[in-house]
């Protein structure tokens, strides 16, 4: 456990550092910006359609950018290094998710409930729970599965794996939301969410346990 | 008796059914400075990532400190590496480098953590620049600044891959002077896994040398120089056609040479070289040079890597 929060630490000084943060920031003020712009005039019942799109587009778009760092460190030797040192596996793989999970999951946060706010959007239990738990768990879920992807995988497969990861999150998400047809967030959309991300991360949790260290190391090369 | 704090034993290692390791077998004991050459894909870097239990063998043992690094997690706080790669945060500064790396190996205490980093920085003479982030340093830089990484726990054993590769000489002749330190100064076994023979040379006591995943030579390096019994002489001719005559000559008498242009080097095992020489003087072959050269690691090196008759050239521990 105190491993877990030296490298969480450790990580959110590099953030603060890292140029992706600010592109993050800057691509979620933009879309943000967009968003309202164009739905200014709009009725809220369509707005409202896009709700619980929003977190999801912006945690994941926050979260692939900043995953990145992993990518990095691996290529770098970094990752190696570290695992000759008497860190776990599993707490290197919870200390990257969860530090990034965290940023992204406070970016999403602030910025779903800014769009709520401006829009006149009364957030009711169902809009709460969603955007404060199911929103961070679909994050972590999703960042921990990819960071149990780029340790598995070669740089010139990551590549590819990223495209196709992407779209078919997406493509999960939207046949998930498309199950509620109601045009506002429900406990149904909620709960489906909620179990899909635990599910992921149960499974990843799992795959991290069983991760073979070498697999790590020869895909760096 | 001394004690061997790594313990190599008939270790075979395939990876995707390609032979890397080939039962190889050698012990380092406590404060030696352990060299480990061999050419590009002769096997080395594998054989450190098994001793540090970043990957299993597929068969045979690789024990370090009497353990498994792979499974005991808690014995690596005995243990430093400095990888190929350096393995530094690009982000941090370096005294952060430093800090987060000794909490992790657990130096807790803050006032002891302070004052080891502190005392590495200036050991690497680093304490300077250990505010500015370790993305703006120099090569050589990096490099000092990932031993000093290495020693935040006060490690037993310290792996080192290729310490000085890329580094310009003076930088070298740094890296090399605080290796050596380490060992006398603070009683660290050292593994070091380098293509610079020099190097090795001057500073290990011991040399495996590694030929197509096989143990080609193990020995003190002194033993190792001095075990082929073999000398050479550089003699320049001046022409060709009497470095042709002489190189003849040497066919004949069935006396080792190598013929570059107009020079010959000759390498001899007896000391009196006198009997090469004069029949060559006698011919009338015009000899404008001579030089003598004693055998080097670097030569030993080559005609091990280059002969591939590994078999004959394994001495004992």
């Amino acid at each position: 456990m105190k491993h877990i929060f030296i490298l969480i630490k450790k990580e959110f000084i590099e953030a603060i550092r890292d140029r992706s943060l600010g592109t993050s920031l800057f691509s979620t003020l933009l879309f943000t910006g967009i968003f309202l712009f164009t739905t200014r005039e709009k009725p809220t019942y369509l707005i409202n359609t896009f709700i619980p799109y929003i977190p999801l587009i912006i945690g994941l778009t926050v979260g692939f950018s900043l995953s990145n760092s992993i990518v990095k460190e691996k290529k770098e030797g970094i990752i190696e290094t570290i695992l000759c040192s008497p860190i776990k596996l599993k707490e290197l793989w919870l200390g990257k998710t969860l530090s990034i999970s965290i940023i992204s999951a406070t970016i999403t946060t602030l910025t779903t409930h800014i769009i709520l706010i401006l829009n006149n959007y009364e957030p009711n239990h169902t809009t709460i729970f969603y955007t404060l738990f199911t929103v961070p768990l679909f994050i972590l879920a999703c960042i921990g599965l990819l960071s149990l992807i780029y340790f598995y995988l070669g740089m010139k497969q990551i590549q590819t794996i990223n495209y196709i990861l992407f779209i078919s999150i997406f493509l999960i998400l939207f046949t998930i939301l498309k199950i509620d047809i109601t045009p506002e967030i429900t406990w149904k959309t909620t709960s489906i969410i909620t179990s899909f991300s635990a599910t992921t991360l149960t499974i990843t949790s799992y795959m991290i346990n069983h991760t073979n260290i070498e697999k790590i190391v020869l895909t760096a090369e | 008796m001394k004690q061997p704090v790594i313990i190599v034993n008939n270790l075979v290692k395939k990876i995707n059914n390609k032979l890397i390791l080939n039962n190889i077998s050698f012990n380092v004991e406590r404060r030696e400075i352990f060299g480990y050459l061999g050419p590009n894909g002769a096997g080395k870097t594998t054989t450190l990532r098994i001793l540090l239990g970043l990957m299993k063998p597929t068969s045979g043992k690789a024990l370090v400190l009497g353990d498994d690094l792979s499974k005991n997690i808690n014995l690596r706080r005995k243990v430093g590496v400095v990888l190929e790669n350096d393995g530094l945060y690009n982000k941090l500064t370096a005294y952060e480098n430093l800090d987060f790396y000794s909490r992790i190996y657990g130096v807790s205490n803050g006032n002891e953590r302070n004052r080891k980093i502190k005392e590495l920085l200036d050991l690497v003479g680093l304490y300077d620049e250990k505010d500015k982030k370790v993305g703006y340093y120099s090569r050589g830089m990096r490099r000092r600044l990932a031993i000093a990484r290495a020693l935040i726990h006060d490690p037993e054993i310290v792996f080192m891959d290729e310490p000085t590769s890329g580094l310009d000489p003076e930088a070298k002749i740094t890296i090399r002077n605080l290796i050596s330190q380490l060992a006398k100064e603070r009683d660290a076994t050292i593994f070091l896994i380098s293509h610079d023979l020099d190097e090795v040379e001057r500073l290990c006591s011991r040399v495996a040398i590694l030929v197509n995943g096989r143990i080609a030579a193990l020995n003190t390096t002194r033993k190792l120089i001095h075990s082929l019994e073999r000398k050479s002489i550089e003699i320049t001719f001046k022409n060709m056609k009497d470095a042709m005559k002489a190189a003849k000559y040497l066919d004949n008498k069935k006396i080792l040479y190598n013929l570059h242009g107009n020079s010959i080097r000759i390498f001899y095992q007896d000391s009196n070289i006198s009997r090469i020489l004069k029949p060559l003087v006698i011919m009338g072959l015009k000899i404008i040079d001579i030089k003598g050269n004693e055998e080097s690691l670097y030569n030993v090196y080559l005609k091990i890597v280059r002969g591939g008759k590994y078999e004959t050239h394994i001495y004992p521990n």
